[in-house]
């Protein structure tokens, strides 16, 4: 029991440090930053290609 | 002041099994150095070039030949890499979560979605205490850590880890990190004296055989803890954690 009432203690201290920014506020700003570089990749290799082909044909 | 490295590895899994640890330990940039050299040559002197604990106990992959049955060899191969780990780290962090006890309340609380998925629980409490510790020594911007590269959930642990610290954690194969082998064998060896321990035919022979296996790291100093069901469900109750739907 107390060894219990320590565990949960030591687990609830991290845990109020740990979850004092919203994860969810985290996760939508990190889908942001992926779904921008993957815009950014497509963006790249779209101009690249387009680039190939117009060399091929001069 | 010193610069600290840490280093952590996963045991379990996350799903299927019973019990999960991450375990890792916090040296000198100096004594990791030694520490590197030291552990390898234990491994040269047996022709090993990369331990991995689950190997050794199963007698696969470099130790399949020569190791199995073989018990004074092998004994004496783990006292070598316990002592040489004994001597040049500082502190060893862990936390073993119970997975049932984690999936029961999750069944009742949003358990994911506040403290993520195991993985990422176990790896956010080792960075917070090992955080704790530098704090105290006046050592937080001389530590760096890492984890091994590689297991479920590390998404969800860079997720949470950004979000308290501001930045995603550090990750590394466990060819690229020696010290990595070490926390390797440290997480096996907890999770599995947990997992037998929390088994419904625990003696107390088998308690004691438990205590002699781990006896090695027992020397080490540590913060560790066991997250259960009942520390999680108190917590979803204490700090009034979204009832599931």
């Amino acid at each position: 029991m107390a060894k219990t009432s320590k565990e949960y203690e030591n687990f609830s201290k991290a845990m109020d440090t740990i979850l004092k920014a919203d994860p969810a506020k985290v996760r939508a700003q990190m889908e942001a930053e992926k779904k921008q570089r993957k815009e950014q990749r497509e963006e790249k290799a779209t101009s690249s290609s387009r680039e190939g082909s117009e060399t091929s044909k001069a | 002041m010193a610069m600290f490295t840490a280093y952590f590895d996963a045991s379990g899994h996350p799903v299927d099994g019973k019990v999960l640890t991450v375990a890792g330990f916090v040296s000198t940039v100096k004594k990791w150095a030694r520490f590197e050299g030291e552990w390898n040559a234990i491994l040269d002197s047996e022709g090993i070039k990369i331990f991995h604990m689950t190997d050794f106990v199963a007698s696969h992959g470099e130790f399949s030949k020569g190791w199995k049955g073989q018990t004074d060899r092998r004994r004496l191969f783990i006292e070598r890499l316990a002592a040489c780990l004994k001597k040049n780290v500082n502190k060893s962090f862990r936390t073993t979560l119970l997975l049932d006890g984690y999936y029961a309340v999750n069944k009742a609380y949003e358990v994911q979605e506040m403290f993520g998925c195991p993985y990422a629980l176990c790896c956010m409490i080792c960075s917070f205490t090992l955080r704790e510790w530098a704090a105290r020594k006046g050592a937080e911007r001389k530590l760096l850590y890492y984890f091994e590269d590689g297991d479920l959930g590390k998404g969800e642990f860079e997720m949470f880890h950004k979000a308290a610290y501001g930045a995603k954690p550090l990750f590394l194969e466990k060819a690229r990190g020696v010290p990595l082998q070490a926390a390797d064998f440290a997480g096996w060896k907890i999770r599995t004296s947990v997992q037998e321990s929390i088994k419904s035919d625990h003696t107390l022979d088998k308690g004691i055989r438990l205590l002699e296996s781990v006896a090695m790291l027992k020397t080490i100093p540590k913060t560790a803890g066991i997250i259960s069901g009942k520390v999680l469900d108190r917590y979803c109750q204490h700090r009034r954690v979204k009832v599931r739907n």
